[in-house]
């Protein structure tokens, strides 16, 4: 167990080391660019099909959509962030943050779907208008909701460290986690109390709801689109499916995280376990704070 | 330690602005005109949209009744400057230097839309007071790389110069943008359009 625990966080460090070091980032950049140019020419003669009546465009229109959402988000983005420091500060089972991820990522296709039917039914919206409030309110929204966490996180991390250092930490006010904490020797089996855990439910909520508040841009252009074009049901079909390619990526990234977590966490005994835990929810969450800030304030 | 590997580990999930990868994709033609004197007088500039883009802007002017992308003589009408507006700062994403500095360029003048394969194509001219044109440096590019501009439709000179294009390091550009993402005591968002814009250099016979 131990020994899966390096090996899987040795790969994420590599994995790490290629995008920051190896040039590996250039090469992901490069290729999403790419891939979004001949995806969004793609996306347009696909709409087309479909509205024209042909069955056979909705797989290809979905298809589209699916990989418009991969590429955008294989660059750095809010999720990503949100996702990968929560994964490395807390202490949260990997299924549930990729399942927190791909919650989070349907939310953000659904801000999308409501932004623009309450913007261009009720408010009798463009498109100027729907995308400018979208980069000018609700991406600084999001960006200071994310920093919210990073410093909620933070404080926690900061009680854990220095309010109740000495004493052995054993209440339950963490998510389960499935590996054996060493220093009390037993196994924690999922409980009752701890799947319908409340802390565990509120932390879901609030990551799912600070990636949602900020809706996709090429979300809004095919939702926008589609309505244009008579044929908005295939248009929340496509969010959704942008969705789900967004979801592909920032699930990647909650499995990289928590693996590095575990593999990390796992090579320290004894006490010195807990203080390595708050400390690295203290250090997690202080630098989501600290990047979601300075983005926010950019962007406002 | 988890300290160390923490942070370049969140770097790598780094938010990036949503500028990291162009949105709209131009094909741009540069017809370059120097007059006998050997000097530059003005660039007529040709935009053909990408399909995505051409069908936002077709849409959001509730044209195209029946959405096949293609468009009627009085439709392209309605279209004609719709690029043209340009709003206080923005340079019309063409930039000429001599060695002194940037050449300014006149506003916009028209010269024409049309529609080819669902595409929406412009033309627009800009005049420059008469500047010598031998070694003059001409790029077209968005220095927020929203829009990237490329020079497959052509680079023609009318006169007595030539020109040579020098394609930028591409490896070179995107390590720019990851190193300008990364510096996060930047103010501003990073302008790196130009580092992937081609550059035209002028060779005049005198």
């Amino acid at each position: 167990m131990r020994l899966l625990g390096w090996a899987g966080a040795a790969l994420v460090l590599a994995l790490a080391a290629w995008l920051w070091l190896g040039g590996g980032a250039d090469a992901v950049s490069r290729w999403a660019a790419t891939g979004q140019r001949d995806t969004q020419n793609a996306l347009a003669g696909a709409l087309r099909l479909v509205r024209s009546g042909d069955p056979a465009a909705w797989s290809a229109l979905l298809g589209l959509c699916f990989a418009y959402g991969f590429f955008h988000a294989a660059g750095p983005g809010h999720g990503k962030l949100v996702i990968g420091g929560y994964g490395l500060g807390r202490d949260v089972p990997m299924l549930r943050l990729g399942a927190i991820s791909l919650a989070a990522s349907l939310a953000q296709a659904a801000t999308a779907v409501v932004l623009v039917y309450a913007g261009v039914l009720v408010l009798g919206w463009g498109r100027d208008q729907l995308v400018g409030s979208a980069e000018r309110w609700f991406a600084p929204a999001s960006y200071g909701a994310i920093a919210l966490v990073g410093l909620w996180l933070a404080a926690r991390g900061a009680r854990r460290l220095w309010l109740r250092p000495a004493r052995h930490d054993h209440r339950h006010d963490r998510p389960h986690h499935d590996t054996p904490c060493s220093s009390c020797g037993h196994r924690h089996g999922p409980s009752i109390d701890e799947v319908i855990e409340t802390h565990g439910l509120r932390d879901a909520l609030v990551l799912i709801g600070a990636v949602a508040i900020r809706p996709c841009t090429g979300a809004i252009f095919v939702l926008i689109l589609t309505y244009q074009m008579g044929i908005a049901a295939a248009g929340i079909a496509g969010a959704v499916a942008m969705g789900l390619g967004t979801a592909a990526v920032t699930i990647a990234v909650a499995l990289a995280a928590t693996t590095l977590r575990g593999g990390l966490l796992g090579q320290i005994d004894g006490p010195r376990a807990a203080r390595a835990m708050a400390g690295l929810e203290l250090a997690a969450g202080a630098v989501i704070a600290l990047l979601a800030t300075q983005i926010a304030l950019r962007l406002i | 330690m988890p300290k160390l590997t923490l942070l370049p580990l969140l770097a790598a999930f780094l938010p990036a602005p949503a500028l990291a990868h162009p949105h709209i994709f131009v094909e741009t033609g540069l017809r370059i005109e120097v007059n006998a004197q050997g000097q530059l007088t003005g660039i007529e500039v040709t935009w053909a949209y990408d399909e995505f883009y051409s069908m936002l802007i077709v849409e959001d002017n509730n044209l195209d009744p029946d959405h096949d992308g293609h468009l009627t003589p009085a439709e392209l009408e309605i279209l004609d400057g719709f690029d043209m507006r340009w709003i206080e700062g923005f340079e019309g994403d063409l930039y000429v230097r001599d060695a002194n500095g940037p050449v300014p360029l006149g506003p916009p003048q028209k010269g024409g839309i049309s529609e080819e394969n669902t595409r929406l194509i412009t033309v627009h001219s800009r005049a420059v007071a008469s500047v010598p044109a031998d070694g003059l440096v001409i790029k077209a590019y968005d220095p927020t790389f929203y829009t990237a501009y490329d020079l497959t439709r052509g680079v023609t000179v009318e006169g007595p110069c030539r020109v040579e294009q020098t394609t930028p390091d591409l490896d070179a550009a995107y390590s720019k943008v990851d190193a300008m993402m990364q510096d996060l005591t930047d103010e501003a968002f990073p302008e790196v359009g130009e580092a992937f814009a081609d550059e035209l250099r002028l060779v005049c016979d005198s």
